[in-house]
């Protein structure tokens, strides 16, 4: 099972990537900002995609859309800063299904993204 | 990190080493200015707790337990500041600093193995914040279900369907639940449809509930596995999910009072949601900011009651009045100041379009062109930034189109291949400045001058130097029909683009230089909505002139003021300009006919001109109106003031008089 993870920012890349394959999510795949995310989701389908917001070339929201327009069912997670609700909020009026606040904690994205997957 | 390879390893650490140095700079930044302006703490706390928030957690993914566990206090006291419980007095600033300081040494020495000895601050940042003794739902949100609705919900449920109630209760501290309670909405939505929600979907932004109650109607019933995903559904700062079927009894149905108050409420959401597209996104700090004006109000509206039932006392309460006075003076000009703010956005919400417009160009154009933006952070009204989108998108697809050449002719004269445009924002006083400049070929006078010739826009034996050469690109008519290309044509010339940027009050500098590159230098004011004004009288009636337009007034005898070619001229150190009367423009039969007049000298694009007044009266702040469509339009007249005293200023666009009165 492929997950998608989409930042501009090394470190919070690393960190979820760490977090997933600890817990036995070994195909994780990296897209430093939306279009490339759009492009990776469109070849590979991923079982579920975590979006940061804020990116170059192009945002998060954005590429929420056009993911959703690529499949509907997309599974995707928003991870935003503390205290950035409203931006957060038009990312699930977009379409993504949870949110994930940085810094990350484990247990927390675990437990979020085996509710979606299941 | 067992499960990971060194070289992984080596890599997470350096961009941790990364990240936090940068926190801990800003962190420290930030206790610094607050050792000035300890009263400020208010403005700050929330980033500070966030730094906090931030270290705390990547030095836990990291292992760094001593370093996560004096963060976690840290960030504990920042709470208990922001709560109001605990203040940051100058030695807890210190004790701060300290720690910060040491905790830098101890993340850039590296030796992350060893104990560092930061345990020791676990003592000393040991505050005791008391938990606060509150009630579950501060807010009290109740959801009351009106008649009609219980008839439906019978109706609903007599068909064999069922009803559940489902509520969650949010931590008191949460910060994010507006968002966790539309995550929980959008997963309910899978079972059955939303009947009605406590906050409704409107309001939820507002984070003005600890409790959000949902009325989830469901075609048959849900499966007890259904029931435990939805209680046990992970949503952030969630504590607890509670669900129960509804079985609707009708003597719930007696005795609501609150309906009433409900339905405002539900008002109040549906105008808000139909003004949606002028919402303005604004920081909660800014909010704080009136919150605090407001309360420095309230505490002068107190004190001047209190004197008021005092009665009359001599000088003592006089004296108290004026100390009310200045204080409300203040805090008045505070409140304006702060509600100017709210409209500010970062010009980056402006600039993120570039970058893709660009590309697309320079894709077409088959150029190398590379972006460079500085100033992101520089704030601009909000009004502002939506109207320089199309005056700075045409001004940069020039700059690519027709600024920048090929990559070819750049290295044929040794530039780089790859050209450079550069975006960018600063202040300037009462001003922003958006500066576009690329490196390309600069403007050619020679073409310009020879393009003005062909488009009589100048004659052959007319002298003008550089700068007015410069300036001939933005006279309508300079650029042709016959060169509208797909890109930067569309048979808009620059006039427009300056005439977009005179309606927002502002002006546009050209600096050019062969071979080297051209900047725009767009000047804007800051605001739009309030503005310096200097009010004069024409007759009866006050006008307001922007006081940016203004270079100085003068007192000067009327026969001085000479007529040349039908136009009044008047000569100022050795400098003539045209004159415009305004009692003549505006048609005012004025009484007196004085031998000298005051005369307004304002500067604009098209250059000096002076203004002949009845009386200068003073200057002032004023919020501009606009004037209703329903009176004749009139191009002098740019808006309305309501000033002080309830008259109304007209408000005069200097750039729009016409010389010859």
């Amino acid at each position: 099972m492929k997950i998608l993870v989409v930042d501009d920012a090394n470190l919070a890349r690393a960190m979820l990537k760490k977090i997933f394959e600890e817990n036995g999510y070994r195909e994780v795949l990296e897209a430093g900002n939306g279009l490339e995310a759009v492009d990776l989701y469109q070849e590979h389908h991923p079982a579920l995609v975590t979006m940061d917001i804020t990116m170059p070339e192009m945002d998060g929201i954005t590429a929420i859309k056009k993911i959703m327009e690529i499949d509907p069912n997309a599974n995707i997670i928003v991870c935003s800063a503390l205290g950035q609700k409203e931006v957060v909020m038009e990312a699930i009026q977009a379409g993504a299904k949870h949110f994930l606040v940085k810094p990350f904690e484990p247990d927390n994205v675990i437990k979020i993204i085996k509710a979606i997957l299941s | 990190m067992t499960d990971l390879s060194t070289s992984e390893n080596d890599r997470l650490a350096l961009l941790f080493k990364n990240e936090t140095r940068e926190q801990l700079e800003r962190f420290t930044e930030i206790l610094l200015k607050l050792e000035q302006n300890p009263e400020k703490q208010s403005e700050v706390i929330n980033e500070l707790f966030r730094l906090a928030h931030n270290i705390k957690g990547s030095s836990g993914m990291m292992g760094l337990n001593e370093l996560k566990e004096t963060m976690h206090l840290v960030e504990n006291l920042f709470d208990g500041v922001r709560k109001t419980i605990l203040t940051l007095d100058a030695d807890k600033i210190n004790a701060l600093i300290e720690y910060c300081d040491e905790v830098s040494d101890y993340i850039e020495g590296g030796r992350w193995d060893q104990t560092a000895g930061i345990s020791r601050w676990k003592e000393r940042f040991d505050y005791k914040v008391e938990q606060e003794i509150l009630p579950k739902d501060r807010f009290n949100n109740q959801l009351v279900l009106s008649d009609a609705e219980k008839q439906e919900i019978a109706l609903w449920q007599s068909s064999g369907n069922n009803v559940y109630g489902i509520e969650i209760q949010f931590s008191l501290d949460a910060m994010m639940k507006s968002a966790s309670a539309l995550v929980f909405i959008k997963y309910l939505e899978k079972y059955g449809a939303i009947f009605k929600m406590v906050p409704v979907l409107e309001e939820l932004a507002a984070e003005k509930f600890d409790i959000l109650k949902v009325v989830l109607l469901v075609e048959g019933c849900l499966t007890e596995e259904q029931e435990k995903t939805i209680i046990t559904y992970p949503v952030n700062d969630a504590i607890e999910t509670r669900l129960r079927k509804w079985v609707y009894r009708p003597e719930e149905a007696k005795g609501e009072t609150k309906v009433e108050s409900d339905q405002s409420d539900h008002q109040e959401a549906v105008s808000s949601a139909a003004i949606g597209d002028q919402t303005i996104r604004v920081e909660s700090s800014k909010i704080d900011k009136l919150v605090n004006n407001v309360g420095d109000l309230l505490t002068i509206k107190a004190n001047l009651n209190r004197i008021i039932q005092l009665g009359y006392q001599g000088q003592s309460i006089w004296n108290q009045l004026i100390n009310i006075v200045q204080k409300l003076e203040q805090t008045v000009a505070n409140f304006q100041d702060d509600v100017k703010e709210l409209r500010m956005v970062p010009v980056r919400q402006l600039f993120v379009r570039f970058p893709k417009i660009i590309r697309n160009i320079a894709k077409k154009e088959n150029k190398q062109v590379e972006l460079i933006t500085f100033g992101e952070d520089t704030e601009i009204d909000k009004q502002v930034a939506e109207k320089l989108v199309d005056p700075l998108t045409h001004l940069i697809r020039n700059a690519v189109d027709h600024g920048l050449e090929s990559g070819a002719e750049r290295s044929a004269v040794g530039k780089p291949a790859t050209g450079r445009i550069k975006l960018g924002a600063y202040k300037d006083g009462d001003f922003i400045v958006i500066s576009v400049s690329d490196d390309g070929k600069g403007l050619d006078i020679d073409k310009i001058r020879e393009k003005a010739l062909k488009n009589g826009l100048i004659k052959a034996d007319d002298k003008l130097n550089d700068e007015e050469v410069f300036k001939l690109i933005f006279a309508p008519g300079f650029s042709t029909a016959e060169e509208v290309s797909d890109i930067s044509g569309r048979g808009v010339g620059l006039d427009v683009v300056l005439d977009r940027i005179n309606a927002l009050k502002g002006d546009i500098e050209v600096d050019t230089m062969p071979g080297q590159g051209t900047t725009f230098l767009l000047k804007l004011p800051l605001t739009l909505a309030i503005i310096q004004a200097l009010l004069i009288k024409v007759g009866d009636q006050i006008f307001g002139i922007p006081s940016v337009d203004i270079v100085e007034n003068v007192l000067i005898n009327k026969n001085e003021i000479h007529t040349v070619a039908e136009q009044m001229v008047y000569t100022l150190r050795q400098e003539a300009f045209p004159v415009v009367d305004l009692r003549k423009l505006f048609k005012v039969k004025n009484g007196f006919d004085l031998e000298q007049v005051p005369m307004i000298v304002s500067r604009n694009s098209n250059g000096k001109m002076g203004l002949i007044v009845d009386e200068l009266v003073g200057q002032e702040e004023v919020v501009i109106k606009q004037i209703n469509s329903a009176f004749p339009h009139n191009p002098v007249i740019s808006g309305a003031a309501l000033l002080g005293g309830g008259e109304i200023a007209l408000l005069i666009n200097t750039r729009n008089l016409q010389t010859k009165y």
